[in-house]
């Protein structure tokens, strides 16, 4: 084997040694020890190595992002050992007999039912007890998030309340309550505390609060906030008294 | 009401397998979209497809591999939809926001082979960082990229010339002359 060939085979072996016992460079480990030139290219070629792998290592991710993983996990769907009832080809049959009752009920019945306020919270309330809320993308910039939701049909032209506005994002989803497009925002408000902002088309809901006068909710553990602005209602969803969530206003 | 019903939660699996990767996961990420906020979105959309299909990796140590292909596919996703928000102009792009070392002269230099590598090809930053990470053999790093083992040598070694033409031109830019050490051994001792 020529050096050349040599020293590209040798820039795959990794500095600290990871490879020793990869059979691939044994020939040419064992030319480096017999050819002075070789082992020189091979020491030089190896400090670099350390110095670049040093470098890389320098890079840290920013302090909460290993929290906003675990945190995100709680709303994610988890690789769990499936059952055979949850296997993919009973799934898609499963899906199927879903999507052709689905049809045949949207059939029979021609428009979405309209939406009560104490209806979402009641549902938010039942999602969040249940740990049933999944997040669809796992994105934290504004502009990404109302793309996606856009995408998926939700409410998207909205702006988050001052108090959450420089909040953490951890993602998005569209949920659906009865027919109706609802785009749900989670926020990292601090350590491991989630908050959820509902954006709802003000037109789906039979009972929208009075624009401009915010109304404070308990349920259970859960706190909610609901005003409207415009052709929107929100509801902020956290854990806490309904007097804490006042502070994402 | 109808909504979706979703699998039950394993958070200590999961937790294991974010205090395992998401670090390294990070570095590639931030290596490939050179932006902070991108590289967070990427290590946690990553994790948004494992916590979604992880379950299909019945090899245990098959998942680091797959988290690192699947956040390489997101980011080529990204790409081709046109949705990266890097600006290759933003002159902080290249610089690491965070860089972890207890000496200021050793940060100084980490932070500019970082730039050094910022600065070079796709392809080549993109195998290179997967080397220096030393997490995957270069047959992992062929499967992560999805190129033939062939080329993964190949690559490498260009990318390590590429990388050194860039070192060495960073060099004579500061005004400093590079001197084999064969010559500084061999070079008499002054005293006083």
């Amino acid at each position: 084997m020529d050096n050349d060939h040599a020293k590209m085979i040798l820039s795959a072996y990794r500095s600290d040694g990871a490879d020793a016992s990869d059979p691939i460079f044994a020939e040419t480990l064992a030319q480096a020890q017999r050819d002075p030139e070789l082992a020189r290219w091979f020491a030089v070629e190896r400090a670099l190595d350390e110095r670049m792998h040093a470098a890389v290592q320098s890079v840290r991710p920013p302090a909460n992002l290993k929290d906003s993983l675990l945190l995100a996990a709680k709303v994610s769907r988890m690789p769990a050992h499936r059952a055979w009832w949850a296997r993919p080809a009973w799934l898609a049959a499963a899906a199927a007999i879903v999507l052709f009752a689905g049809l045949a009920f949207f059939a029979l019945k021609p428009d979405r039912a309209p939406m009560t306020l104490a209806g979402v919270t009641s549902e938010m309330a039942r999602l969040q007890r249940e740990d049933r809320i999944s997040l669809g993308a796992m994105i934290s910039d504004p502009a990404q998030i109302q793309r996606w939701l856009k995408e998926h049909d939700g409410p998207h032209d909205f702006a988050a309340p001052a108090g959450l506005a420089s909040q953490m994002r951890l993602g998005c989803q569209v949920l659906d309550i009865n027919g109706n497009k609802v785009s749900l925002v989670c926020f990292q408000v601090g350590g491991q505390q989630m908050v959820h902002l509902l954006v709802i088309d003000r037109r789906r809901l039979s009972d929208p609060p009075v624009v401009g006068k915010p109304i404070l909710m308990q349920e259970g553990e859960l706190a909610f906030a609901t005003w409207t602005e415009g052709d929107r209602t929100y509801v902020i969803a956290g854990r806490g008294r309904a007097e804490s969530i006042r502070q994402w206003l | 009401m109808p909504t979706e019903i979703l699998p039950p939660l394993e958070p200590m699996d999961f937790e294991d397998i974010v205090n395992r990767y998401y670090e390294d996961l990070y570095r590639f990420a931030f290596s490939l979209a050179r932006n902070r906020d991108e590289a967070c979105d990427l290590t946690q959309q990553t994790y948004a497809v494992y916590a979604e299909k992880g379950w299909q990796v019945r090899d245990a140590s098959k998942v680091k591999s797959w988290l690192f292909t699947t956040l390489y596919r997101e980011f080529l996703r990204l790409r081709e939809r046109g949705r990266r928000l890097v600006s290759m102009d933003d002159e902080n792009a290249a610089v690491p926001e965070q860089v972890a070392a207890s000496d200021t002269e050793r940060s100084v230099e980490h932070a500019e082979l970082l730039d050094i590598l910022a600065s070079l090809d796709d392809g080549h930053r993109e195998i290179l960082t997967l080397f220096y990470l030393q997490q995957h053999a270069y047959k992992d790093i062929a499967g992560i990229l999805e190129v033939p083992i062939g080329t993964v040598m190949s690559r490498l070694s260009r990318a390590k010339d590429a990388l050194r033409k860039k070192l060495d031109a960073a060099v004579q830019q500061k005004g400093i002359t590079v001197i084999p050490i064969d010559s500084i051994q061999k070079r008499p001792v002054q005293n006083g």
